[in-house]
């Protein structure tokens, strides 16, 4: 399994303690397509920023392609969240002094301090991709929201990250760019056969992608595969 | 290019008026710390030159009498002995003193005094003074008596001598007068005034008579004997170690300069004390400059920081961010204070004044190369310092807060 989570629980601590996540169980298997879909406040997000290492468990085991994440050092979650994980946000946050192609760059940069002719030809192979290839040049604010997420994706997918998380990828966009941003990430998955996990309460978007998990308080209440009809 | 120094370079190009303003702060730091060190080196510079540089470093006097206290039964006798006997407050043998101080090379100048007092007389008015036989060229070495002239020439041969500028004032003389001259020791002589002087000291300029030294050793009863050896040495800060090697050989009582201003080096030694606390506080200053622009521009950028993170940046790269950050506007604002800073010293160092310390100008300003590379370094060094906090906090930033928060 290239995600598993083992009765994994998430508590916030305060004044009153928050359970974001009870007892989740969940396996993802290498190029699923993943849609988790719940109400806001329902645990969605949490779950997505324990399986992208962003922030860790209180309770239960998570692993990552095999390895115990919960038995790593600060630094080589941080590594192994740059090796294997690649993210997209709802807003593209991408770093305004720099190009659309540092942009893109910025991943093999922060994990290796450099970046290589390799690097540089993924980078505007993936930029090409997307259709921005042309503002390769341009400061990252220089071009339109539709694009800056187009960029914003391209970054995610540099050095072939086996795993993708998408927060919200579209939830920023108008319908004809969330189409578009949509039809990419199937398009990547399929030539890549790269994992998918995308956050959404767009129940449009979460039926065209492969699998539905639908969090409610804190808990998975719906787990399964989405039987896509045939056009003819 | 490294991927620290590569963003925080970013950051640092595109920090507009934020990292300009704080670039001046650094700058205007270094200014002032450039001013306050070359306004005190200049000052105790010329402090130093105007107390040792026209004053005898070394004095060689003949032994005191020493007190010798001892019990007669129930008695208490208080006894003044001689070394040798009474006439031995003068060196007789002072011309051997002075072949043996010759052999030490750390002293540069020797000159034989005759010291003693009396009153000049002019027109039915009369001045103590004190008077000063000494030899023409050594003693103008010591003294600074050519260099002080401001009226005539140093010239003591014959019946001539030299007084200074306040007694010359108040009886009215002026070179080519002649002045009569009366010893303690009811000795006349009649010179002829050949030059006036101006010491730093109004004492001096009031009291100071100076004579050849066989018309002091006549007018103080002491012929073929003196009253002191005057030396200066090479390296005045060293002189005690001359000072022991003179008594070593002369065997006379040996007074060196910093045991008799002793005052004057303490009061040295607090102003170097103050500068330092004036540019500890001017450093703290732009450490907190430094550190309120760079905590300012992390959160700012607490979003980019959480996005880096998430790519796989660790904490240690991001610290490096802003440390390197905070380095380019140390390292700026240290180039720009040098250069402008420095430039606007030398300017205010040639403004017209009547300082005391630097005749002419109006602050006795010394830059010297040293002070700017230390001014550099020392700035730099703190800015980048000062980035650590800042920096360290950055680094400690949840990537999930941040872009929650964005």
């Amino acid at each position: 399994m290239l995600v598993q989570l083992k009765d994994v629980s998430k508590i916030y601590e305060g004044l009153v303690p928050f359970k974001a996540l009870d007892q989740v169980n969940l396996a993802i298997d290498s190029g699923e397509f993943v849609a988790i879909v719940g109400q806001s406040g329902s645990g969605k997000s949490t779950l997505l920023n324990l399986i992208g290492l962003l922030d860790t468990t209180s309770e239960g085991a998570l692993s990552i392609d095999g390895v115990d994440v919960n038995s790593l050092e600060d630094n080589a979650r941080t590594t192994l969240r740059g090796e294997k994980i690649g993210f997209i946000f709802q807003f593209h946050y991408l770093l305004p002094d720099f190009t659309v192609l540092e942009n893109v760059l910025m991943s093999s940069l922060a994990l290796t301090s450099q970046t290589t002719k390799d690097d540089l030809a993924e980078a505007k192979s993936l930029l090409e991709r997307m259709g921005v290839g042309h503002h390769a040049e341009k400061l990252a604010t220089a071009i339109s929201g539709g694009e800056q997420q187009r960029v914003a994706i391209a970054r995610a997918l540099t050095r072939h990250k086996p795993i993708i998380l998408a927060d919200e990828p579209t939830g920023n966009l108008d319908s004809i760019n969330s189409d578009a941003v949509f039809k990419l990430m199937r398009e990547i998955h399929a030539d890549r056969k790269t994992t998918f996990l995308i956050v959404t309460h767009d129940e449009r978007i979460a039926e065209q992608c492969d699998r539905i998990i639908r969090i409610a308080d804190g808990h998975i209440v719906e787990d399964r595969a989405v039987v896509h009809q045939a056009t003819v | 290019m490294n991927f620290c120094l590569r963003v925080g370079f970013r950051y640092f190009r595109s920090g507009g008026s934020q990292i300009l303003l704080s670039i001046a702060s650094v700058a205007f730091g270094v200014t002032v710390y450039l001013f306050i060190t070359s306004l005190i080196f200049g000052l105790q510079k010329g402090f130093i030159a105007t107390t040792i540089g026209n004053s005898s470093h070394l004095t060689l006097l003949p032994l005191e009498p020493e007190v010798r206290t001892f019990s007669v039964g129930d008695t208490k006798v208080v006894s003044s002995v001689l070394p040798f006997n009474e006439r031995e407050v003068t060196l007789r043998s002072y011309l051997s003193v002075i072949r043996q101080l010759e052999d030490i090379p750390e002293i540069t100048t020797i000159c034989p005094v005759s010291a003693g007092s009396g009153v000049v007389i002019k027109g039915g008015q009369n001045r103590p003074v004190s008077i000063l036989g000494i030899d023409e060229g050594r003693g103008s070495q010591i003294f600074g008596i050519g260099r002080s002239i401001v009226s005539g020439e140093l010239d003591l041969s014959g019946q001539s001598c030299c007084v200074g500028s306040e007694l010359a004032r108040l009886l009215g003389l002026k070179v080519g007068d002649k002045l009569r001259v009366l010893s303690a020791k009811e000795r006349v002589l009649v010179a002829n005034i050949t030059g006036i002087f101006k010491a730093g000291n109004i004492n001096s300029n009031e009291r100071l008579l100076y004579v050849s030294l066989a018309n002091g050793q006549r007018l103080n009863d002491m012929v073929g004997a003196i009253s002191r050896i005057e030396s200066q040495v090479t390296d005045p800060f060293l002189v005690e170690t001359t000072a022991a090697r003179a008594t070593l050989i002369t065997n006379l009582k040996v007074q060196n300069w910093k045991e008799v201003n002793k005052d004057l080096l303490n009061g040295l030694a607090a102003q170097s004390q103050t500068t330092n606390i004036i540019r500890f506080f001017v450093l703290i200053l732009v450490a907190t400059s430094i550190a309120s622009v760079l905590i300012v521009s992390v959160l700012q950028r607490s979003r980019e920081i959480g996005i880096l993170k998430s790519m796989g940046a660790s904490s240690l790269a991001l610290q490096g961010i802003f440390t390197y950050l905070g380095m380019l506007v140390g390292v700026s604002g240290a180039s720009v204070g040098v250069g402008i800073g420095g430039a606007l010293i030398l300017g205010i160092g040639e403004i017209p004044g009547n300082s005391s310390i630097k005749p002419g100008y109006l602050f006795p300003i010394e830059i010297q190369g040293g002070f700017l590379g230390e001014a550099f370094l020392v700035t730099a060094g703190i800015a980048t310092a000062a980035a650590l906090l800042p920096a360290r906090r950055a680094a400690q930033m949840n990537p999930v807060d941040v872009i929650r928060q964005g």
